[in-house]
């Protein structure tokens, strides 16, 4: 990958003297990507620290070799989400130095860092013999489940430029003896969360993300489906009607809206816009541009605050993938300009939007492209976080503790 | 600081003590809170359950662990205290430290009790806070300089009148005065 290290964390946390140096570190790693010498990655292979292989789907060969350590830690709790190991060609590094993990610049000793420790159900299996981590990955405090692992826009090609999910489904399958299946069974979602809320404290949050699938009588019926029935069955672990969790979904209209909101105990609804500008969201996201177009993203989101109230529907920006070439902006400035436009129009409107850092995957369109300066995304997670701020609206449901993602929501904290 | 004094971490054990932190804010305004599940972990390192991420403390310790500054620390029981200052080092949500308090949380109010973390400071100074070394302290730094002529171990003792009682010391006019 293609980084531009002007200026790093440090002197920007100078520059910008409210943007924490952990926050700029974060977006920086997941920038820059990271890597373990054999002494770390020999240490992460110990019970406390083993995810197992990797069953995250993001198309970078991760579940080869040795066994992946989960997220990585930063000393003020937050996560940062990186595949350690992946194709990076100038990333951080983190050591094994006297038996604690410390995160390197090069030669420069940076931090002390951590890794998520292993969740207890890692390990199990379901009454069907289906291995649980398989069926939810874990954060530090959330439970991921993907109850259909296949995005149909890659099937002519519509698949979103900067995309690589799923691309490892069989390399994965192959690892899980086979139990990578496209749809997970109910069943097993439902045991898997009953096993998992057995560790005290572990999770607060569950988050839903399958392939999209437009099919169905009305456009991603068949998708909508499969999401109720995985929240009913993750719902029937509860005692009250709604649990904390969000899904990450497609553009579905009210009636779908409704039925998710009326038939399970969802609290917050996501379907990412991904691209704001409308000819780079048609040309980055042919397959949103297509099922159901731009407008149609957006209405779901004003939808679904008329359904999930106001403060419970978000969207994501992959940010930076709006300046890839050959059709992106030119300049960040630009770039910066047509995110406070989005998060301004959505805040209006009590939809939380929030940014991702882009990451060129090996695996998707845009892999060996140049990505933004770190200085872009410090000028960003303050012009999100004031937008935000300035309409009262916070990230209850997408914050450090549940995501990890947002280098913006990670400012919340202070407020 | 690599160990803490026998009898600070005696006195953090005690369950008996009163354990307050004390942090800046990121409004700039101070903080303090009573926080009984402060413990000594191993070395210079005490550890404490924060219930809430929206609490004034947690608050003022994330403002703190990013933009650096130190921490106040005050235990105490009876005439004996420590002051300490400290710097928060981690924010634990997950793994055994965190699962530790939380089961402690959940034994002591049942199980409906929660935490949203725990964080870890590194004690970088102690200094004994007992009424009576700081007493001793000041009186070797500036002898006669720090008590009231009238005081007891001061004054001869026909020279003393008799105290009014302390309800007739006028203090609510007073405040009124000067509100």
């Amino acid at each position: 990958m293609v980084t531009s290290n002007a200026l790093g964390p440090l002197a920007l946390a100078a520059r910008y003297p409210r943007v924490p140096r952990f926050v700029l570190l974060k977006m920086d790693i997941q920038r820059r990507g990271l890597a373990l010498t054999p002494a770390a990655l020999d240490a992460v292979q110990a019970p406390e620290w083993d995810y197992g292989r990797s069953y995250v789907i993001y198309g970078q060969g991760s579940a080869a070799r040795k066994n992946a350590p989960g997220p990585l830690l930063l000393r003020d709790g937050t996560s940062v989400m990186v595949l350690a190991g992946a194709d990076y060609a100038d990333g951080y590094t983190v050591d094994l130095r006297d038996g604690a993990f410390v995160l390197l610049d090069g030669d420069d000793a940076i931090d002390e860092v951590e890794f998520t420790p292993r969740p207890d159900y890692y390990g199990k299996r379901t009454s069907r013999g289906v291995p649980m981590e398989t069926v939810a990955t874990a954060r530090p405090q959330r439970l991921d489940i993907n109850p259909y692992r296949h995005c149909h826009f890659w099937e002519g090609g519509n698949q979103c430029r900067y995309c690589a999910y799923f691309t490892d489904v069989k390399a994965t399958s192959a690892l899980a003896d086979g139990h990578v299946a496209r749809k997970v069974d109910p069943e097993d979602v439902y045991e898997t969360v009953r096993e998992a809320l057995k560790e005290p404290g572990r999770f607060s949050q569950v988050m839903l993300t399958s392939g999209a699938d437009p099919s169905g009588t009305q456009v991603f019926d068949d998708e909508v489906e499969r999401q109720i029935e995985a929240l009913q069955a993750i719902g029937r672990n509860f005692r009250g009607r709604r649990f904390a969790s969000q899904l990450i979904g497609c553009a579905y209209d009210k009636h779908q809206l409704r039925r998710l909101h009326d038939e399970t105990g969802l609290a917050t609804f996501c379907p990412d816009i991904e691209v704001w500008d409308p000819k780079l969201f048609d040309w980055i996201c042919p397959g949103k541009a297509k099922w159901p177009g731009r407008d149609g993203w957006i209405q779901s989101a004003l939808d679904a605050v008329e359904v999930f109230g106001p403060g419970n529907v978000y969207t994501n920006a992959v940010a930076g993938v709006e300046l890839c070439k050959p059709h992106g902006f030119a300049t960040e400035d630009e770039a910066l300009a047509s995110h406070f436009e989005a998060c301004e129009f959505f805040a209006k409107r009590g939809v939380v939007y929030l940014s991702l850092v882009w990451i060129p995957w090996r695996g998707s369109q845009l892999h060996g492209q140049a990505q933004p300066s770190l200085e872009f995304y410090a000028r960003l997670v303050l012009g999100l976080h004031d937008i935000r701020k300035a309409h009262g609206l916070r990230a209850h449901n997408d914050d450090y503790r549940h995501c990890g993602n947002h280098g913006d929501s990670d400012l919340e904290r202070l407020d | 600081m690599d160990s803490l004094p026998e009898d600070l971490v005696a006195l953090v054990g005690d369950p008996a003590s009163t354990k307050a932190i004390a942090a800046m804010g990121p409004d700039g305004a101070p903080s303090v809170a009573v926080r009984d599940t402060l413990a000594v972990l191993d070395g210079g390192t005490l550890a404490f359950a924060e219930e809430l991420d929206t609490s004034p403390t947690s608050r003022a310790l994330v403002h703190t662990i990013w933009f650096g500054g130190a921490v106040a620390v005050s235990v105490r029981r009876g005439d004996r205290a420590f002051h300490l200052r400290a710097r928060p080092w981690r924010c634990a949500l997950v793994g055994p430290l965190f699962t530790r308090f939380l089961l402690e949380a959940r034994a002591r109010l049942g199980g409906d009790a929660d935490i949203a973390a725990v964080w870890v400071l590194k004690v970088d100074e102690v200094r004994d806070d007992s009424p009576a070394t700081l007493r001793a302290l000041d009186e070797a730094r500036r002898p006669h300089a720090g008590r009231h002529l009238d005081r007891a171990s001061v004054v001869r003792s026909d020279e003393v009148a008799d105290p009014p009682a302390v309800a007739q010391v006028p203090v609510r006019r007073y405040l009124a005065r000067s509100s």
